[in-house]
C-alpha cells in the first residue's frame, strides 16, 4: 500500500457542496454535553424535591393533626438533609459552570473533565446513599414514634413498651429493610451508570488510547 | 466576530467534511458530526487567540469533538460490500483511484478513534511533531502509533481482498 499516493488522492478528493450549519445547536450530541444536560436535570430535580419537602412540612400540620414530636423529628431530618444537599449542590454547580467554559482545544481539558466527572460520580453516589439512609431512618423514626403514640398513648416509657407489640414482626421487617436497601443501592448504581458512567467509560477508553505504550 | 468565523469555516470546511466522513459510517451521522464540530468550534472560538493558524486550532477542536461525540448508529462497517464491486471489468486510472479511496474509507472504519485521528492528520500532511502536538502526546509515541496504524490499515485492506 502506497501511503504517499493515498495522501495525494486524499488531497485531490472532490468535496461535495456543504453548507455551513447554524452556529447554535438545539441538542449537542457529545459525551460532555450529555453529561452536562443530565447534571442540569438532576440539579433542578433535587431543588424541586427540597421545595416539595419543605412545602409538605409547612402545610401538612395545617391540614391534619400531627403530634409535635413527629414534627420535630421530620424537621430535624429535613434540616440535616438540606444542609448536606446544599453542600452537594454547590459542588455540583461549580463543576457544571466550569465545564461550560471547557474549551475543546486542549486534550488536557478532556482529562480534566474525566477526573472531575469521576470524582463527581463517586460523590453523587455517596450523596444518594446518604439520602437513602436518611430517608429510611426518617421513615422508621416517624413510623416507630407514631406507632407508640397510637398504641400506648398516655403511658410512661412509651418506646420500650411498644416493643412488645412489634416484636413478632421484627424479623420480617428487618428482612424487608435489607432487601429494600440492597434493591435501592443496585438501582442507584445502574441509574448513575446510565446517566454518567457510560460517558465516563467512553472518555476513559479514548483517553487511554492516547497514553504512551510504556505508561501502562 | 461571527463573520470572521464563518469566513474561516468556509475556507476550511473540507477538513471538517473529511473528518466526519472518516469517523461516521452514514450520511446522517456525518451531517450531525459536521454540525457538532461547527458548533464546538464556535463555542471555543473566543479562546482562539490567533497565536497559531486557524486551521491548526481547528484540527484540534474538531478532533477532540470527534473523540467525545456519541454515535447514534453503532453498526460495524460492512466491508464485504466493496469486495463484490471488485469483479467489475476494467477500470480507468481515475476510477481505480476512486476505488482505492473507497476501500480506504471502508477500512478506516475498523480503526479505533485515535487511530482514525492519526491517519487523518497524516493524510493532511502533518509531521510527526505536529501530530504529537495536536493529540497531546510525545513525538515518539505519535511515530510509533502512526506506524502501527498504517500496518493495521494495510492488513485490513488485504483482508478485504484488495491491495494498492
Amino acid at each position: 500500500m502506497n501511503f504517499d499516493e493515498l495522501k495525494n488522492q486524499w488531497g485531490r478528493e472532490i468535496i461535495p457542496y456543504q453548507s455551513i450549519p447554524p452556529l447554535e445547536l438545539k441538542r449537542s450530541n457529545n459525551a460532555i454535553d450529555k453529561v452536562r444536560r443530565n447534571m442540569k436535570n438532576d440539579f433542578w430535580g433535587l431543588i424541586v424535591m427540597l421545595i416539595i419537602g419543605l412545602a409538605a412540612l409547612v402545610l401538612v400540620p395545617y391540614l391534619i393533626f400531627v403530634h409535635q414530636i413527629l414534627l420535630f423529628v421530620a424537621w430535624s431530618f429535613y434540616i440535616t438533609f438540606s444542609i448536606i444537599a446544599v453542600f452537594f449542590l454547590l459542588k455540583f454547580y461549580r463543576f457544571y459552570k466550569k465545564s461550560y467554559k471547557l474549551s475543546y482545544s486542549m486534550k488536557d481539558n478532556l482529562w480534566w473533565f474525566y477526573y472531575e466527572l469521576r470524582s463527581f460520580i463517586d460523590f453523587y453516589y455517596t450523596f444518594n446513599l446518604v439520602a437513602l439512609i436518611m430517608g429510611l431512618s426518617c421513615g422508621l423514626s416517624l413510623g416507630y414514634i407514631g406507632a407508640n403514640l397510637k398504641f400506648v398513648k398516655g403511658e410512661d416509657n412509651l418506646i420500650s413498651k411498644s416493643m412488645d407489640h412489634i416484636g413478632d414482626l421484627l424479623p420480617f421487617f428487618l428482612l424487608f429493610m435489607v432487601v429494600f436497601t440492597i434493591m435501592m443501592m443496585v438501582g442507584l448504581y445502574y441509574a448513575i451508570n446510565y446517566l454518567y458512567g457510560k460517558h465516563l467509560k467512553q472518555l476513559k477508553i479514548t483517553l487511554d488510547l492516547l497514553r504512551d505504550n510504556n505508561e501502562f | 466576530m461571527e463573520q470572521d468565523f464563518l469566513k474561516q469555516i468556509e475556507l476550511h470546511k473540507a477538513i471538517l467534511f473529511k473528518l466526519s466522513k472518516l469517523y461516521m459510517d452514514n450520511e446522517v451521522d456525518r451531517e450531525d458530526l459536521f454540525q457538532e464540530m461547527v458548533f464546538q468550534l464556535w463555542r471555543s472560538y473566543p479562546s482562539f487567540q490567533g497565536k497559531s493558524l486557524f486551521s491548526t486550532w481547528m484540527y484540534r477542536v474538531a478532533l477532540n469533538t470527534s473523540l467525545v461525540y456519541v454515535k447514534k448508529d453503532k453498526c460495524r462497517p460492512k466491508v464485504e460490500e466493496l469486495t463484490d464491486r471488485l469483479d467489475a471489468v476494467v477500470y480507468s486510472d481515475h476510477q481505480q483511484k476512486e476505488e482505492q479511496l473507497a476501500y480506504f474509507y471502508t477500512a478506516v472504519k475498523s480503526l479505533n478513534e485515535i487511530e482514525k485521528a492519526l491517519i487523518f492528520l497524516f493524510l493532511e500532511g502533518q509531521s510527526h511533531r505536529e501530530i504529537a502536538m495536536q493529540l497531546g502526546i510525545s513525538e515518539g509515541n505519535a511515530r510509533v502509533k502512526l506506524n502501527r496504524t498504517k500496518d493495521k490499515l494495510q492488513d485490513i485492506i488485504k483482508k478485504q481482498g484488495y491491495e494498492f
